[in-house]
């Protein structure tokens, strides 16, 4: 139960990344568009870095979903997922636009998972040893 | 580390609902127009939103405080599992490749599905469950 609910919990997660990473690879002005929407540093708007960071994120997201490189994998999902909710901690924090937004301005609530999956990720790091349906720990991998 | 990642989920799944709950009391309209949508119309009357509603929020904050986990935690999993299981096209086809069409996608559904498995967590690691108020007042829960 315990290994099979962090497997699910780690292909899930990993292909919310790969599902990021492919939006931005198939139309990195989108990527770039919501970058300049939800003021990430202007560097990462450039199309370019949208399709470099695509790439990136769907290679973590497998490497997460196998269980592969651990020590290395879940922390960066952990760091992606956080700087992720760190952009939209307005719509986390004010769900209901109560004290943050301007009148003509509305949150979004769907964001607010964005906020369970930073927290599963820390519950898969801090339940490692559990997590035996990884490849890492099927080749006995130090990782 | 276990027990407050533990915690922390518990806080963010049950605030989820506490959130949900509040939307069909708050604004019922929006909550019915998603279940004219995406639930069949099931759950459309408002007063059934409002019951719906009251009941989401209790057992969000219950979630919260990790009170009478026996019931808790398997309810919560329940309705967060329903959820996904009204949303089922958008889960597994994100990108509205074969299900659904493009203009009609929801990536941001797909969310939906790791907030259910976490919620599978406190049940399968409930020994590690220790900063909940169940264990603090020795309940059998």
């Amino acid at each position: 139960m315990k290994a099979i609910t962090l497997l699910l919990l780690r292909i899930s997660t990993g292909v919310v990344l790969m599902l990021w990473g492919v939006f931005r690879i198939q139309s990195p002005e989108s990527g770039a568009g919501l970058g300049e929407r939800f003021g990430y540093p202007g560097f990462l708007s450039a199309e370019n870095m949208q399709m470099g960071i695509g790439v990136a994120e769907t290679a973590l997201g497998v490497a997460v979903i196998l269980g592969l490189l651990r020590k290395i994998s879940y922390p960066l999902q952990m760091i992606v997922l956080l700087v992720g909710a760190l952009l939209i901690w307005k719509h986390i924090a004010d769900p209901f636009g109560l004290f943050l937004f301007a009148e003509d301005e509305a949150p979004r609530r769907t964001f607010f998972p964005s906020l369970c999956l930073f927290v599963a990720t820390l519950v898969m790091m801090a339940f490692k040893e559990d997590d035996t349906l990884s490849v890492d720990h099927k080749l006995g991998l130090p990782f | 580390m276990k027990a407050f990642t533990l915690l922390l989920i518990r806080i963010s799944t049950g605030l989820l609902l506490v959130l949900w709950g509040v939307i069909k009391i708050g604004a019922p309209e929006n909550a019915i127009s998603v279940s004219e949508r995406y639930y069949s119309g099931l759950i459309s009357a408002e007063g059934i939103q409002t019951g719906l509603g009251g009941a989401e929020i209790a057992l969000g904050v219950l979630v919260c405080l990790g009170l009478f986990r026996k019931l808790t935690y398997p309810a919560q999993a329940i309705v967060l599992g329903l959820g996904v299981a009204f949303i089922w096209q958008h889960i597994l086809d994100p990108l509205g490749l074969w299900l659904v069409d493009e203009d009609s996608r929801r990536t941001l559904f797909f969310p939906s599905l790791c907030v259910f498995f976490a919620s599978l967590m406190p049940l399968a690691f409930k020994e590690y469950d220790s900063l909940s108020l169940d264990r603090k007042f020795g309940l059998s829960f």
